[in-house]
């Protein structure tokens, strides 16, 4: 028979009678002993006479600060459990030193919800008589590539310097670009196998930039410089960051390519003129057996099929073969129905068809179909796992990583923001119980950023009585998962909320003509971009871009028209630009863009590049005359041209003026 | 089809060694590694495996190559090869698929992530004639 565990005790250590008369009222409904000191004095006297488990310590006592009396405790050897109690929630830096420093486990801030602070007692207690969670036992394997990761660390920071040096040579006269090539092609692959991918990305933008040199595209050595240089900032980044947070690879963005199967030749030739005036990848068959010819070898991200083909028997059985096809299972598909029928639609629910539309489909549908379904396709959901516990941390990384999802992971919850501003996740998945900071203060502090305010948050507890639950909750979490997880319930939860968060964020955060953002979430992300940026000593350029003589375009070959040139601007602004960048519709014909650190000669080149292509693109008036669109671009720099959005975007508009004065049709930096 | 034996072919040592961790460990496989074309020609004379990891861009005898000289080989008819590649735009996995290989997969990959993918691509393949 094992013992009845004794009752558990703690002292309050706060000189509010209040404070101390709640907290004592809360623990003790719970069945503990509590016993009260109004200031330091008091708590001696008390520990003198008898240690509690825990001693809950205020932060500011009359006599001394918390700090202090903990040290005192330390030193003495007392072996109650100190929990600090603090009034500044943001003060992480005081928070981390109480932890590296003392030890202290665990934070409260104050205001508590008394709820709340049963829960966090329970679990200090747990942890301190030395019953861990539930499933700390089955200790799964570490990260089993750390250590290596870790090797490679020494080399990495070689090869930076190495490619450094070679991108030089390759822009001084007659220098040879192929050894420069060789290391970039090396670096951008290996280095994000092995978790930096910062570096790889920088090593292949070295790359793709040496490729056009000697692809014909003339040889630029201040842009060669100017990537010389970053990758000489990342390297001394590296060497002041004691680790970088692991993230997977960023695919590389390409051009969604489509597959119609229509058997109608007018739909055929009318979709076909609007995706081409989008520049979409269409490919379009007319029978089952040309959309299997046009998929040999050839991936295709998504579908439209025709559910008169004739029958929809013969759709759906089209459906299957595609799919069965390698690298097809995943493919998309809307049923395009002449016809609304409860029949059909849940003959393609039950065929797992995704969208089911009724025709016509012509011009702004069919691209916006294809964007929900792009959507939809993006099932590389990315998530980040904040959890102290490597073992859980692992298994539960490897579980959704097994799902094609990206997942970064987090053990120091004291850096949840910067991790946030990193990795951007679509999902934030949350351990309760963590030193210093625990679930619950990391989820306040995350809904205290407007940036994050929506963002999914599911938290995850070895504990889940209703007072678990209901604190979760009131701290902004939106759902929660026990403690040891099935597998399949946590990827069922995080990929359905993902996947129905996005389309919320999409609809809410863009504009319908061009799929940018508006202005509000570009200003709230260009922002973070600046701060993130200042923060590693980086520059960032922003343009301003304005749609030469708008007004005329719509006027002499309309309205229509007008937006077709918005859109296919923004398109190429889109393809152009890199995932971190961000484009936004500012108003009107105006656009702005934020590139992450990008000094303003290298924004220059990417906006030209833009400005030249939408130049060379012909587009047709409603009458059928053709003409030609160009575009102004101002651009500024921080932090040289200022340190806030609203200043940068200030300068860039005044340039972006000048670039007018000056007869349009270029970019003033 | 089962997997019990891999060979990596890639001319980057850290490559080599980060693959080899990740299918052995997380994939459960036997590997051997080699550094080039010629070499791994030489290690699938001397022992089939049961698949092979192929970098494209290699010194001498490049990716393509190597697999048109496995292709020439009636001795080796059905033996799955995966391309690895850093330039994995759609245009070259159509060109890879075309030349024959069985997937393609792009570096930078994932380590907890490699088996997985090669698990996908070669249960795609089913059951080699």
């Amino acid at each position: 028979m094992s013992p009845e565990p004794a009752t558990p005790s703690l002292l309050i250590v706060d000189d509010d009678d209040s404070f101390r008369a709640a907290v004592r009222t809360t623990m003790q409904a719970l069945g503990w002993r509590v016993t009260e000191a109004a200031s330091a004095g008091e708590a001696r006297s008390s520990l003198a006479l008898a240690v509690p488990d825990i001693v809950l310590v205020d932060g500011m006592l009359p006599d001394a600060n918390g700090r202090e009396l903990i040290a005192e405790m330390r030193a003495a050897g007392c072996p109650a459990e100190p929990i600090y109690l603090s009034a500044h929630f943001r003060d992480i830096q005081t928070l981390r030193s109480l932890n590296t420093e003392l030890g202290v486990q665990v934070v409260l801030s104050k205001p508590i919800d008394l709820v709340e602070l049963g829960v966090r007692l329970s679990g200090a207690l747990q942890g301190h008589r030395g019953a861990g969670p539930a499933d700390s036992s089955q200790l799964a394997p570490l990260d089993p590539f750390a250590e290596l990761r870790t090797a490679y660390r020494e080399q990495l920071l070689a090869h930076l310097t190495s490619l450094a040096t070679l991108l030089q040579a390759a822009a001084s006269p007659g220098g040879d670009p192929a050894p420069a090539i060789a290391s970039a092609h090396r670096l951008r692959g290996t280095a994000g196998t092995y978790g930096y991918f910062h570096a790889s990305q920088l090593a292949g933008q070295a790359e793709e930039l040496l490729l056009d040199m000697t692809g014909g595209v003339p040889r630029d050595p201040a842009l060669l410089g100017a990537h010389a240089t970053s990758l000489r900032e990342l390297r001394s980044r590296l060497l002041a960051e004691p680790e970088p947070i692991t993230a997977v690879a960023a695919p590389i963005r390409q051009a969604t390519r489509v597959l119609a199967l229509l058997p109608d030749r007018s739909t055929r030739e009318e979709l076909f003129r609007s995706a081409h005036e989008r520049m979409l990848e269409v490919d379009f068959a007319a029978t089952e057996d040309e959309a299997m010819q046009l998929s040999q070898g050839r991936v295709h991200d998504c579908a439209l099929v025709s559910l008169d083909l004739p029958a929809p028997d013969d759709a759906f059985r089209a459906v299957r073969r595609l799919r069965s096809l390698p690298g097809g299972a995943d493919l998309r598909v809307a049923g395009i129905s002449a016809i609304d029928d409860v029949t059909l639609r849940l003959g393609c629910a039950r065929e797992r068809l995704d969208l089911f539309e009724v025709a016509p489909i012509g011009g702004l549908r069919f691209i916006e179909i294809v964007r929900r379904l792009e959507l939809m396709g993006q099932t590389q959901a990315r998530v980040l796992v904040i959890e102290d516990d490597a073992a859980f941390l692992q298994r539960a990384s490897a579980c959704l990583r097994s799902r094609d999802m990206e997942v970064s992971t987090l053990q120091d919850p004291t850096r949840c923001l910067d991790a946030l501003d990193q990795f951007e996740p679509d999902l934030v998945l949350l351990d309760i119980v963590m030193p210093v900071l625990s679930g619950f203060d990391v989820c306040r502090l995350i809904r205290a950023s407007a940036r994050w305010r929506e963002l999914p948050i599911i938290v995850i507890s070895a504990r889940l009585g209703p007072e678990v639950r209901i604190a979760t909750f009131q701290s902004g979490a939106d759902d929660y998962v026990a403690k040891p997880i099935v597998e399949a319930e946590l990827i069922a939860r995080v990929s359905q909320r993902v996947q129905r968060s996005r389309q919320a964020q999409a609809q809410r955060e863009r504009d319908a003509l061009t799929n940018l953002l508006l202005r509000r979430p570009f200003s709230e992300r260009g922002q973070e971009r600046l701060s993130m940026a200042r923060r590693q000593g980086m520059a960032v350029s922003v343009a301003m871009i304005d749609v030469d003589h708008f007004k005329q375009v719509n006027d002499v070959h309309g309205h229509l028209v007008g937006d077709q040139v918005l859109a296919v601007l923004a398109q190429v602004l889109d393809q152009r630009t890199r995932a971190e960048d961000v484009c936004a519709r500012w108003g009107g014909e105006e656009f702005a863009v934020v590139l992450s650190n990008t000094g303003p000669d290298q924004a220059r080149v990417v906006l030209d590049r833009v400005r030249e292509e939408l130049l060379g693109l012909t587009f047709h008036g409603e009458d059928g005359a053709p003409f030609h669109v160009s575009f102004s671009g101002g651009i500024a720099c921080a932090p040289i041209d200022g340190a806030t959005l609203a200043e940068v975007l200030k300068t860039a508009d005044d340039r972006l003026f000048q670039a007018k004065q000056a007869g349009r049709n270029r970019i003033v930096t | 089809m089962d997997i019990r034996t891999v060979l990596v072919v890639d001319d980057e040592p850290d490559i080599r060694i980060v693959a080899d961790l990740s299918l052995r460990a997380i994939g459960g496989w036997q590997t051997t590694l080699v550094a080039s074309g010629a070499e791994a020609l030489a290690a699938i004379a001397a022992r089939r495996p049961d698949l092979v990891i192929l970098d494209v861009m290699m010194p001498e005898m490049d990716g393509p190559q190597t697999l048109a000289h496995i292709q020439a080989d009636p001795g080796l008819k059905g033996l799955p090869v995966i391309f690895l590649t850093a330039k994995a735009q759609t245009r070259d996995i159509e060109r890879f698929l075309a030349l024959g290989a069985a997937g393609v997969l792009s570096k930078p990959f994932d380590p907890m992530q490699l088996p997985g993918q090669v698990r996908a691509i070669t249960d795609a393949l089913g059951e080699p004639q």
